[in-house]
């Protein structure tokens, strides 16, 4: 794993995870590596705004993610799309009417774990290869992250690649690194994050090496 | 007064008919869950006579559990009755972790080709069982609960068993002396 400091990632490997839409985009600190099955990994600080006019006709932009960004290519494709999204507890009488139910909610699967369940909806196109990959571990380990680290994040499985994005603002404000650097807590933060994203990215290619031969 | 009776018994009637189709729908998807686990029961259950042969070669005394397994499979291919699917599953699993008894058997080439197949079979059907599981649970809770347990009781919708797999980590590995 090497630092590759003056890049981030494209943002067009970033719109490929399917997140929601912004007019702008701004990526740095590039983290480069390769996991088990050489598997290559990215990871970047993303900062995403979108265009809001106030009342007098101004024009500022307002963030709408700020975080970091993992982009991890799976050794093999599985020709469907898995999201794990924050619980938006969608679950209300409107969402069962079909007319009411957005084309996503639809795609929603059903898990046997309460506790995942209460931080994240999964969609997918095919249920049975979710449930194959989502093993209990893979739930658990995420649930128990969630509990401990506290903040947002959401991942996406999409044909051969894997996207984790986590919604802990910038780890490091350029202009006083140093001092960022020394705080223990957030350096503490920084490296459960990253743990956390090797860990669990090589616990999905080897369940998808599993599922898929 | 009519009138408003009338009404009463309309709504009633419409509530009744959302309450039974939610039932038959809930049904359906468990009965739909529980031919997926049929067919990778199936999948798996058609590679016991290549581990049947396998493990015969370097497992002697392992003949009576064999014979078990061959005449389990035999019983479920004719009734296909998943209450016999999970006792096969479980005695095969019991048979793959008896392996670690017989490090030839482990290491040789035909068992390591069928281990690839034995995985993403058994990856499959835990799948398949926890949609199964998921789909009886719901069902059963909602028969259970008022006031569908009414309308399950007057058309007799009755609660399903689960479908267990032992958890492979309390299988204990038999010690056999060679």
């Amino acid at each position: 794993m090497y630092i590759a400091q003056i890049y981030g990632i494209s943002s067009t490997i970033y719109n490929k995870a399917g997140f929601e839409k912004y007019d702008r985009y701004s990526s740095q600190d590039l983290i480069k590596g390769t996991l088990e099955s050489n598997t290559p990994f990215n990871l970047a600080e993303i900062l995403t705004q979108k265009k809001v006019q106030d009342d007098e006709g101004h024009i500022y932009y307002q963030n709408i993610f700020s975080g970091l960004f993992i982009d991890a290519k799976l050794p093999k494709n599985i020709n469907s799309t898995i999201y794990f999204k924050k619980d938006k507890g969608n679950n209300s009488f409107l969402n069962k009417i079909p007319l009411f139910n957005s084309p996503l909610n639809k795609m929603k699967i059903e898990l046997d774990s309460p506790e995942f369940e209460e931080v994240f909806d999964v969609f997918s196109d095919n249920r049975m290869l979710t449930m194959q990959i989502l093993s209990v571990d893979i739930m658990q380990m995420i649930v128990e992250f969630k509990q401990e680290m506290k903040f947002d994040f959401e991942i996406t499985i999409k044909e051969n690649d894997l996207f984790i994005r986590f919604k802990c603002g910038q780890m490091f404000e350029n202009g006083n690194i140093m001092e960022e650097a020394l705080n223990k807590e957030r350096l503490y933060r920084y490296y459960k994050t990253l743990e956390f994203s090797l860990k669990l990215s090589s616990m999905l290619i080897r369940s998808i090496n599993d599922v898929i031969l | 007064m009519w009138f408003l009776i009338g009404i009463i018994l309309i709504f009633l009637i419409i509530v009744i008919i959302i309450m039974y189709n939610t039932l038959v729908s809930l049904k359906r998807k468990y009965e739909q869950s529980a031919s997926g686990i049929e067919v990778y029961c199936q999948q798996r259950f058609d590679l016991i006579p290549n581990l049947v042969e396998t493990v015969k070669e370097y497992a002697k005394y392992e003949k009576q559990t064999l014979e078990n397994i061959t005449n389990l499979r035999a019983k479920y291919n004719d009734t296909k009755d998943l209450t016999i699917g999970e006792e096969l599953n479980n005695k095969m699993n019991n048979l793959i972790a008896l392996v670690e008894n017989y490090p030839e058997l482990k290491a040789s080439e035909q068992f390591l080709n069928l281990q690839k197949s034995l995985v993403k079979t058994e990856n499959q059907l835990q799948a398949a069982r926890r949609i199964y599981n998921i789909d009886v649970t719901n069902y059963n809770t909602k028969i259970s609960v008022v006031p569908y347990n009414i309308i399950a009781k007057i058309f007799k919708f009755k609660p399903t068993k689960l479908f267990e797999i032992e958890d492979k980590s309390n299988m204990k590995n038999v010690d056999v002396e060679l």
